[in-house]
């Protein structure tokens, strides 16, 4: 191993978590390199990733989804709250 | 006697329920993405709404008034997430993901398998798997549901996140990071292996 190889090594852990920073663009530009460098070789991280990026997709989906919604008050909730305020 | 004021109160609350109601619960469950609590804060905001009945302006819009409330009730909602006390919980919960998902030297316990294999359609026009992952969102501890929401809905930076749940930049991707693990401990339960 090579001395960068070295200082860069990171574990699965650290990696998933730099992911999750990488999503705010909040990396240094060592720690972009570092999860570069994991992803590269570890196939279970490049699966979590392509997880990880399809559940961001549905995430976006489905609360656009829910931007176009309406729902309705039953009439037992409206009284409970009518109530509330008695 | 109830004083004039009093029933004037009740019977414009009444009305604002019946005609705003409904636009109220949407949004605040498009804000929280939860029913019940949408409910909660409809109700919370209405029961402001009436204590402080004085400061509304007669002659202005009601519904104005109404949703300055409940977008205000929604902040003290995701805010209240954020205490001490639901912030160990939820530091329990998430210790537990991480110890679930990685070994003592932080690798990947389980192999992992792509949440989509030996399905030929896109999962993404899938009715079944938007509600099921929907269901997964909803469970959520508030506060991580807070930066899931606060991000992919409302497409908000880090820093704005951070700012209206009271919380550090650490906090934040640490609280990402776990959100994304449980939902995909979620999938893997209820679609998955279904």
């Amino acid at each position: 191993m090579n001395p960068l190889e070295k200082i860069a090594r990171i574990s699965c852990k650290q990696a998933a978590m730099l992911g999750a920073k990488a999503s705010f663009n909040a990396l240094t530009v060592f720690e972009k390199m570092k999860l570069k460098m994991h992803v590269k070789v570890c196939v279970a991280c490049q699966t979590y990733k392509a997880n990880s990026e399809l559940i961001d997709e549905a995430v976006a989906k489905i609360l656009e989804q829910k931007e176009k919604q309406e729902l309705s008050l039953s009439p037992e909730q409206r009284k409970k709250i009518l109530d509330a305020i008695q | 006697m109830i004083p004039a004021h009093t029933s004037d109160s009740h019977s414009a609350i009444s009305t604002w329920l019946a005609d705003f109601g409904d636009d109220m619960y949407s949004w605040a469950y498009y804000k929280t993405s939860s029913r019940e609590t949408a409910e909660d804060l409809v109700q919370d905001s209405m029961l402001s709404a009436y204590k402080s009945f004085d400061k509304y302006k007669p002659g202005s819009n009601p519904k104005t008034w109404l949703f300055t409330i409940l977008n205000n009730k929604i902040i003290d909602y995701y805010r209240s997430s954020n205490t001490k006390k639901s912030v160990n919980q939820t530091t329990l919960q998430g210790n537990k993901l991480d110890d679930d998902n990685f070994d003592s030297n932080g690798l990947w316990d389980k192999a992992q398998e792509p949440l989509w294999a030996n399905t030929e359609e896109h999962l993404l026009d899938n009715p079944d798997f938007l509600a099921v992952m929907g269901d997964c969102i909803e469970n959520l501890p508030p506060n991580w549901k807070g930066v899931v929401l606060g991000k992919y809905f409302h497409h908000k930076k880090g820093a704005q996140i951070c700012k209206e749940l009271g919380i550090t930049s650490s906090n934040l991707w640490q609280m990402a990071h776990r959100a994304k693990l449980q939902l995909k401990g979620c999938l893997e339960t209820n679609w998955k292996n279904k």
